[in-house]
């Protein structure tokens, strides 16, 4: 119980930290936010070592304590796995201008497939609200406002009636995945590695 | 509240299940390496070991979260990504080395391809390291395996060496006590788990179950018989298969040709790494075809590896008639009953590697196999009464089941679930039905979870089911010498098939004579045919039989006697509880006993 609070407090402080990092308005506190997510990532870290038994020994030489990890680097290491498997950043940086539909269809193919297992893995995405679009709609007050976006005239009081035109999307759960390797010199990793083929 | 655990160490991938006492078993994810820059819980961790070279990781491997030193490899699905690019580092398929009776199990041996890896790995120690991992990733999570009852599940044809040696990676990996259970068994007992009582409105007393296991790399078959005492059902598993490298994977392989060869024809020719991309694609496109029949076609499109996405990706198709004509027509055949698999390829010479099986019609291997069954049933009194006699015998030349659990990934497909029922049906001339509500992904580890919490408090039913198969010590026969002729080896009955778990025999009444003090050879065979033998039987000839093992020790002279004398011994043979045979040589006048290590490395 006491490692699950523990857990939630760090879980928090980073969540809050990421909020920040997206909302536009908070800009220019960097080191307050770095701040805070290796406060969150420290508790969390401590959280998990809490119960854990000693790992037997694998060889004489020592894991010398992990550099904090940055927020950045856990969103670097999300876009890595999407070029991995769905070769998500080729695409976007590819000039298609002078492309047929045919060819960027077939990219395209690549590009669905391979993100959308890296979605489907770590994300489970349903729709936020039951229903087709074009159904009629009605929000009374107290709505959710956070997770709706009125189109049109809106008058001053609910309730607003309307037709969805989209259902929207929510993240249920998020299992990503814990980002390592990162040092001083490398904060965050590499999108795609250089490949060459040995002869 | 008790933790029962079951491990799925399967040849592609490993999961593990969780049971409580009182609540649904469940699968628990196991934290792995997933790509260069991250780890996470996944519900299946692959059976592969990447070796990096010296300076492919300067600060070592990305470390797990409970590691404290440093480690020189990578295991799961970041290796097997990795290795995916760079096979001669990778370790795949080891299970299936641990059960090759030609191979050295204790050896280095792994990866078996290529020579860029120096210290290689042996079968024994690949076992080992994914154990370690579940044990370690569990115990990070709360839940050490030492602490637990644990089940680890093995092939229906591991043998008892292959068998031996899981428990003892077992150990090694620091899990305690554990048991080991059948793969097909496992899969039942998560159907009955998952039926609940209903189950018995599903079979009747006399009724013979199939259990059809089709995973990526592998197939295993068993039947389990219904039996009706007193109103109540009672389950014993009477047949299990050999061991047969054949499964999804050959299929995706197979159509990844098909497809290729189209391409050729058209005048694009595929590299290496195309070719891999092209068999991930053809297997979702396989998946697509075989879950949707109003799809006539699926698009594939290639990477190749450069930067190019747009102006180099190769696009194809997959057709349904590709997929019906090798996939289900080439894998599953509608073969008749006397049509067995081609068992050796034509050339005489055949590259060190897996013995992978010569034919790929999964229909005649499955016939073989009911056919080595009747032949089994056959041979015993007891079991010919189990199957129901004649009435059942006289059927077919094949011991045909009444129903099938399917179970491995291939069977998600519902038209290859149709298909073999088609062929059993056709072969018993009456329907044969689908046991519902299989899980081929996980049915193993769940069953597993479930058989350890049954062995631990006793409640539920249990599959009688023992050794699977008899088990022989070779001997040399006592005939006058004739020039030029080594003596025939005789083999003697030391455990039959269905010796339960937890028993003693004693070869009683007769004695043989052992050197001691030289190093002598000792010759252990095995039968899936002969379940009517008996301990003590001894067979004319043991070439009839499958060699298990074969170990060349000298054994110590008991007190009182030098060096080279033979001395009369007793046999006898122990199934011990956690379920693996052990075999004792006894001195009756100075009581000495000598164990028989006989899960050691062939000669």
């Amino acid at each position: 119980m006491f490692k699950k609070l523990i857990l939630g407090a760090g879980a928090l402080v980073l969540g809050m930290n990421v909020a920040m990092v997206f909302c536009p308005d908070t800009t220019g506190k960097m080191g307050v936010e770095i701040f805070s997510a290796a406060c969150g990532l420290a508790i969390m870290f401590l959280a998990s070592r809490l119960g854990a038994p000693a790992a037997p020994a694998k060889s004489s030489e020592p894991i010398p304590p992990p550099p904090t990890v940055r927020p950045e680097a856990e969103i670097v290491a999300f876009l890595a796995l999407l070029q991995e498997h769905g070769r998500l950043v080729d695409f976007i940086r590819e000039e298609i201008a002078g492309a047929s539909d045919q060819q960027v269809g077939s990219a395209a193919r690549v590009v669905h497939a391979g993100c959308r297992k890296v979605l489907e893995e770590y994300f489970d995405i349903q729709a936020l609200r039951e229903g087709n679009e074009g159904d009629r709609v009605v929000l009374e007050s107290g709505y959710d406002a956070a997770a709706h976006r009125l189109l049109g005239s809106v008058p001053d009081q609910p309730p607003y009636k309307g037709k969805l035109m989209h259902p929207g999307w929510i993240a249920r759960s998020v299992k990503l995945p814990r980002v390592t390797g990162v040092t001083e010199q490398r904060p965050w990793p590499v999108l795609a590695p250089a490949e060459i083929e040995l002869t | 509240m008790k933790n029962y655990l079951g491990i799925d160490l399967g040849t592609s991938n490993c999961a593990i299940a969780r049971a409580t006492d009182d609540g649904i078993p469940e699968i628990v994810p196991i934290t792995q390496a997933v790509s260069a820059n991250g780890f996470g819980g996944k519900s299946l961790l692959p059976s592969a070991v990447y070796l990096p070279a010296e300076g492919e990781f300067p600060g070592g491997v990305p470390p797990l979260p409970w590691e404290k030193e440093k480690r020189g490899w990578l295991l799961g699905t970041y290796a097997r990504d990795r290795g995916a690019l760079q096979p001669d580092r990778l370790i795949l398929s080891a299970k299936s080395w641990l059960c090759h009776p030609h191979s050295d199990r204790r050896g280095p041996i792994l990866p078996a391809v290529g020579s860029a890896v120096e210290n290689k790995w042996s079968p024994l120690e690949v076992s080992r390291q994914l154990l370690s991992h579940l044990n370690e990733s569990t115990s990070a999570a709360g839940a050490p395996l030492a602490k637990a009852h644990v089940v680890v599940t093995v092939p229906a044809s591991f043998d008892e060496v292959a068998r031996g040696l899981t428990l003892e990676a077992a150990n090694l990996a620091g899990l305690g006590e554990i048991t080991l259970l059948e793969e097909p068994q496992a899969a039942f007992y998560a159907w009955l788990e998952n039926q609940g009582p209903e189950w018995r409105s599903h079979v009747s007393a006399g009724d013979l179950l199939l259990v059809c296991d089709v995973g990526g790399g592998t197939a295993d078959f068993s039947l389990i018989a219904v039996a009706g005492q007193a109103g109540e059902l009672s389950l014993e598993r009477i047949a299990v298969g050999e061991h047969l490298l054949l499964g999804g994977d050959n299929m995706d392989l197979a159509l990844a040709h098909a497809v290729s060869e189209k391409l050729e024809t058209k005048g694009q020719s595929l590299d290496e790494w195309q070719f891999l991309a092209l068999v991930q694609a053809v297997r979702a496109g396989k998946e697509s075809l075989l879950s949707d029949p109003s799809l006539p076609e699926v698009a594939l499109a290639i990477p190749s590896r450069g930067r190019k996405l747009v102006a180099s990706t190769i696009s194809t198709s997959l057709t349904r008639a590709e997929v019906n004509t090798i996939a289900i027509d080439g894998f599953f055949p509608l073969s008749g009953p006397e049509e067995m698999p081609a068992l050796r390829r034509a050339g005489g010479l055949r590259e060190s590697g897996l013995p992978y099986a010569a034919d790929a019609a999964i229909s005649k291997h499955l016939a073989r196999f009911l056919s080595r069954a009747k032949a089994n049933v056959v041979s015993s009194e007891t079991l010919f009464t189990v199957i129901g006699g004649r009435t059942r015998t006289d059927r077919s030349a094949l011991l045909i089941p009444d129903a099938v659990l399917f179970n491995g990934g291939v069977f998600h497909a519902s038209p290859l679930r149709e298909r073999v029922l088609t062929l059993l049906s056709q072969w018993a001339g009456q329907p044969v039905r689908e046991l519902q509500g299989a899980q081929p992904d996980h049915a193993v580890a769940l069953g597993a979870a479930v058989y350890a919490r049954l062995r631990a408090t006793g409640h539920g039913l249990r599959i009688k089911s023992g050794t699977a198969r008899s088990y022989y010590i070779g001997m040399e026969s006592a005939t006058m010498a004739v020039p030029g002729r080594r003596p025939v080896t005789k083999a003697l009955c030391v455990a039959p098939q269905g010796m339960e778990e937890g028993t003693k025999l004693e070869i009683a009444g007769q004695e043989f004579f052992l050197y001691t003090g030289e190093a002598s050879e000792f010759r252990f065979f095995h039968s899936e045919v002969r379940a009517g033998d008996r301990p003590g039987d001894l067979l004319p000839d043991a070439s009839a039989l499958e060699e298990t093992a074969r170990l060349e020790i000298a054994i110590p002279p008991p007190q009182g006697h030098e060096p080279g004398e033979e001395v009369p011994v007793r046999v006898e043979a122990v199934v011990t509880e956690l379920g693996n045979l052990e075999l004792y040589f006894v001195h009756p006048p100075s009581a000495e006993r000598w164990k028989l290590e006989f899960n050691v490395r062939m000669q």
